[in-house]
């Protein structure tokens, strides 16, 4: 029970900080999928650093709200996809394998990264 | 205006903990403890996730869908239904443990899955509309 209301919170948070930095991106007239990049490639680099701590073996409330509760709501998987889709729809396709390279290169690499510096 | 603005806050606020916590339902189910295994449920989260983001917005931008709706459910319940940052360390879980053939298939059919889902919901809901 304490674990759901801490994914709750921690969801909360990740989503209402995704929107804010999302907006934060049009504001200053950027396209949208940059603010989607940053967001994924940081929460993937904090999920590899908690990871590499040890912190989803261990039974404290600090993975349920910061791994899968903040973490996973902060990132996301379906706009990323939906981006994607537009851009292949308005035939924009060198833009779309950019966005789909950097964004699985910046993904595994940072996760990767911090999943091994802090092991 | 003000009020608007913090009704949609409080909707992705309300969206987001429910959709987290239908992910980490989802993971209790089909629990994921071989870190060598195919990842089960973030792979079907992500490519149902894409396909219910993408018949959201065509609906959404047919039906002129209130902000707070919009929003809410796109934002908040399937932005933090889906997620990368799990994705991406259960990709490298699977290298990590040699099964490198599996990383790579699960890595690029959660995109390509995920992809066609999106533009299928997208599709649908503009005709369905139409």
């Amino acid at each position: 029970m304490t674990a759901l209301l801490l994914v709750a919170l921690g969801g909360s948070l990740g989503a209402i900080l995704r929107y804010g930095i999302g907006r934060w991106f049009v504001n200053q007239g950027w396209r949208p999928h940059w603010g989607t990049l940053l967001i994924n490639a940081t929460g993937a680099l904090l999920l590899g650093v908690i990871t590499g701590w040890g912190w989803d073996k261990s039974m404290a409330a600090s993975y349920p709200f910061a791994g899968i509760g903040f973490l996973g709501g902060f990132t996301t998987f379906s706009t990323y996809c939906v981006q994607l889709a537009d851009m292949i729809s308005k035939r924009q396709y060198a833009d779309c394998i950019i966005y789909l390279a950097m964004t699985v290169g910046c993904g595994f690499l940072l996760a990767a990264m911090g999943y091994i510096m802090t092991q | 205006m003000a009020s608007s603005v913090l009704r949609i806050w409080v909707s992705i606020l309300m969206f987001g903990a429910l959709g987290a916590v239908s992910r980490y339902g989802i993971s209790l189910l089909v629990p994921h403890h071989d870190p060598a295994g195919w990842p089960w449920a973030t792979f079907l989260i992500n490519v149902v996730g894409s396909l219910a983001l993408g018949v959201t917005l065509a609906l959404a931008a047919r039906n002129n869908l209130s902000m707070v709706w919009r929003e809410g459910v796109g934002t908040g319940f399937l932005g933090a239904f889906t997620t990368f940052s799990a994705y991406s360390m259960e990709t490298v879980r699977l290298v990590q443990s040699g099964s490198v053939l599996l990383a790579v298939l699960y890595a690029f059919s959660s995109i390509l899955l995920g992809v066609c889902a999106a533009l299928a919901g997208m599709t649908a809901a503009r005709k369905k509309e139409a």
